[in-house]
């Protein structure tokens, strides 16, 4: 479908009473979820997808998507108000934003964030629009042998760009792997890995392992352990930004935004690493460098247009060619598989609904996200006032409800609390748990593309290098492993947040 | 445990995890390279994850490391009775029924891990347990255990 047809039809599908409330339900949850720090869209959207399933997969995707751009709006409030990150992604604005702040002038800080965000999304939903179903056409020459090179090499980007050491991330993303081959085995229908429990014989549940890694390993972490957390009291009297804020801001903005969508496309560079760009950027271009850090609200406008934009682009090869960005992504995805939608390029074209739908609630979700986030600051400011101490055992017991209302089965609920065990040994000894979950979603996909090849070349090996694409990507993807392996550290000194 | 003996306690368990694997993933048949077999690619990744330990025991043994990596703040009272309690949780779920076993685990949450008084800590729980039955049990019907309170479920 072309895109402007495809657009209005994707409003036809949004445009009712149902999907509107999905979509203000999810950018709430996101907004919310964004500015409490400790929980972010990753673990949230795990603690919310059992209840999806009672929705049709249209309803719950533009849900579950404005959980996640609406978790980059929320992020940014606490940031300017407390000094306190919401999401990784806004540790930059924490920069000159709380330095506003300071000398009052939270207002317009807030409102630019907002609107600086509204401008970005806009702008980079009308880049998806026309630019995922390109690339999904694209895709449809690729064999299997490209798919599977072209999964290696996004997982190697995503675990290169990992916090901490890349063979760890790496090993977790090989555990992830194995991980996904418990259960029957696609092609012969034999039990691995099983043990003779029945449990496992159906496969590894994705959601419980997810919220066990991330909500459970968390919260448990964290109780216990006193953590101070003074709130910033400003009376915000404005949230308009003035007319000079505007001027200096705009430009700012399109470069943030430009900046973001481009960045947000590859695979593993998440939304910290291009805010630090941008921010960079901005300074460096700027007539009065020196000022940055001292609350100029360029510092804050391009950092927040610029997450906000990847936060779209994001989407891109996810819907167009089925491969996660980042984690949120991969979950994404394995939610798509849950609901019986097969992601890939022939996602636009066998459903339309859902791709357009989603595309268009985008649009409307910005516009909600304006709107939500000035009025509502004050009420997000007092909800960073409940102490974590109560929080915690809440989270711990959504956790519980969800799983267990997944099959009513107490097993899951049991793999959930295991991974939570997991999930705490795996901070202990810093192994990150974001290349785990990518490796357990693409795991069947990976090994099918895998196999099919091999039964194509007939048994050779080489038809991965011998292929132009697939040689290409895999090409890519040593080199990503070589110099990652060996040089010990990524270049930049901060990276994504797994979750 | 300093970062370079967590790292070398991690990457030996990895290799023999790995080593396990490998065994595992030959027992359930490689096949043919024309022909894969269900173990293959668990064989694969089972020998990825032996090489990725291998070099990273090099690393932490002989190489120097980039720097230092964040240490996670643990207190271990804490994490050790949440687990313990949710294990609890899960056993006693289907006999007591929901909202009894909720009403324990936040109560146990708050007094004893958070330690937080009487008063707070039963209140709460009792919020919690009953808030989240209606919402989950009965608005989002999410046919949650009766247990004991089978009676009041009707």
């Amino acid at each position: 479908m072309e895109s402007i047809p495809g657009i209005l039809y994707g409003l036809s599908v949004v445009l009712t009473p149902t999907n509107l409330f999905y979509c203000f339900m999810g950018c709430f949850i996101g907004t919310m979820v964004g500015v409490l720090p400790g929980i972010g869209p990753a673990p949230a959207v795990a603690l919310l997808l059992p209840i999806t399933f009672r929705l049709d997969p249209t309803g719950a995707m533009i849900m579950l998507a404005g959980i996640f751009y609406g978790a980059m709006f929320g992020g940014s409030t606490t940031s300017i108000l407390v000094n306190i990150p919401g999401e990784a992604a806004s540790v930059v604005t924490c920069l000159d934003g709380y330095q506003m702040a300071r000398k009052g002038r939270a207002g317009p800080a807030l409102g630019m964030s907002a609107f600086g965000s509204f401008i970005a999304g806009t702008l980079c939903v009308i880049g998806l629009m026309f630019l995922a179903p390109l690339l999904a056409e694209a895709a449809l020459r690729f064999g299997p042998p490209e798919y599977f090179t072209l999964m290696v090499l996004a997982m190697t980007l995503i675990t290169y760009l990992s916090r901490g050491l890349m063979v760890k991330a790496l090993a977790m993303a090989a555990l992830g792997l194995l991980l996904a081959a418990v259960g029957m085995d696609p092609i012969n229908s034999k039990p691995r890995f099983d043990y003779g429990i029945l449990s496992l014989q159906q496969g590894l549940n994705l959601i419980p392992i997810i919220m066990g890694l991330f909500g459970i390993a968390e919260v448990v972490s964290n109780l216990g352990v006193l953590v101070d957390r003074s709130i910033f009291k400003t009376k915000i009297k404005s949230l308009l930004p003035n007319w000079a804020d505007w001027k200096a801001s705009i430009l700012p903005v399109t470069r943030g935004t430009i900046l973001g969508f481009f960045m947000g496309i590859l695979p593993g560079i998440g939304p910290v690493v291009p805010t630090f760009v941008s921010y960079g950027l901005e300074k460096k271009i700027s007539k009065h460098p020196e000022k940055f850090g001292t609350g100029v609200i360029e510092g804050v406008a391009a950092p927040e247009a610029c997450n906000n934009a990847t936060s779209v682009s994001n989407f891109v090869p996810m819907l167009s060619l089925g491969i996660p960005t980042n984690v949120f992504m991969a979950i994404l995805l394995g939610a798509m598989m849950i609901y019986g939608i097969q992601p890939g390029p022939l996602l636009i074209k066998e459903h339309p609904d859902l791709f357009w739908g989603l595309v268009s609630s985008m649009y409307i979700g910005n516009a909600m996200l304006l709107v939500l986030n000035l009025p509502l600051i004050p009420m997000w400011v007092q909800l960073l006032k409940v102490p974590y101490a109560y929080l915690g055992p809440m989270i711990l017991l959504f956790c519980l409800i969800g799983s267990y209302t997944m099959d009513h089965n107490l097993a899951d609920v049991g793999i959930m609390v295991i991974f939570g065990g997991i999930g705490v040994l795996m901070r202990i000894f810093n192994y990150e748990p974001a290349p785990l979950v990518l490796g357990l979603v693409l795991g069947d996909m990976m090994e099918d593309a895998f196999r099919q090849s091999l039964i194509l070349s007939r048994g050779s090996h080489f038809i991965f290098f011998t292929r132009p694409i697939s040689g290409v990507l895999l090409t890519a993807a040593l080199l990503v492993l070589v110099v990652g392996l060996f040089r010990l550290r990524p270049p930049k000194r901060l990276r994504e947040e797994p979750g | 445990m300093t970062m370079d003996r967590k790292d070398r306690f991690s990457g030996i368990f990895l290799l023999v995890l790995s080593g396990y694997v490998l065994f595992e993933s030959r027992r359930l048949g490689l096949g043919y390279l024309y022909k894969p077999g269900p173990g293959l690619f668990p064989f694969l990744a089972g020998g990825a994850i032996g090489v990725l330990a291998l070099i990273l025991l090099y690393q932490t043994g002989w190489a120097k490391k980039g720097g230092k990596e964040p240490e996670a703040i643990i207190s271990w009272r804490g994490t050790l009775l949440s687990f313990l309690f949710l294990i609890v949780y899960i056993s006693l779920l289907e006999t007591l029924g929901f909202i009894p076993t909720t009403f324990l685990f936040i109560a146990a949450l708050l007094r004893i891990v958070e330690r937080k008084g009487w008063g707070p800590s039963i209140l709460t729980a009792v919020l919690a347990s009953l808030v989240a039955f209606g919402l989950f049990g009965i608005i989002l019907e999410g046919d949650l255990p009766p247990g004991l309170l089978g009676f009041l479920a009707g």
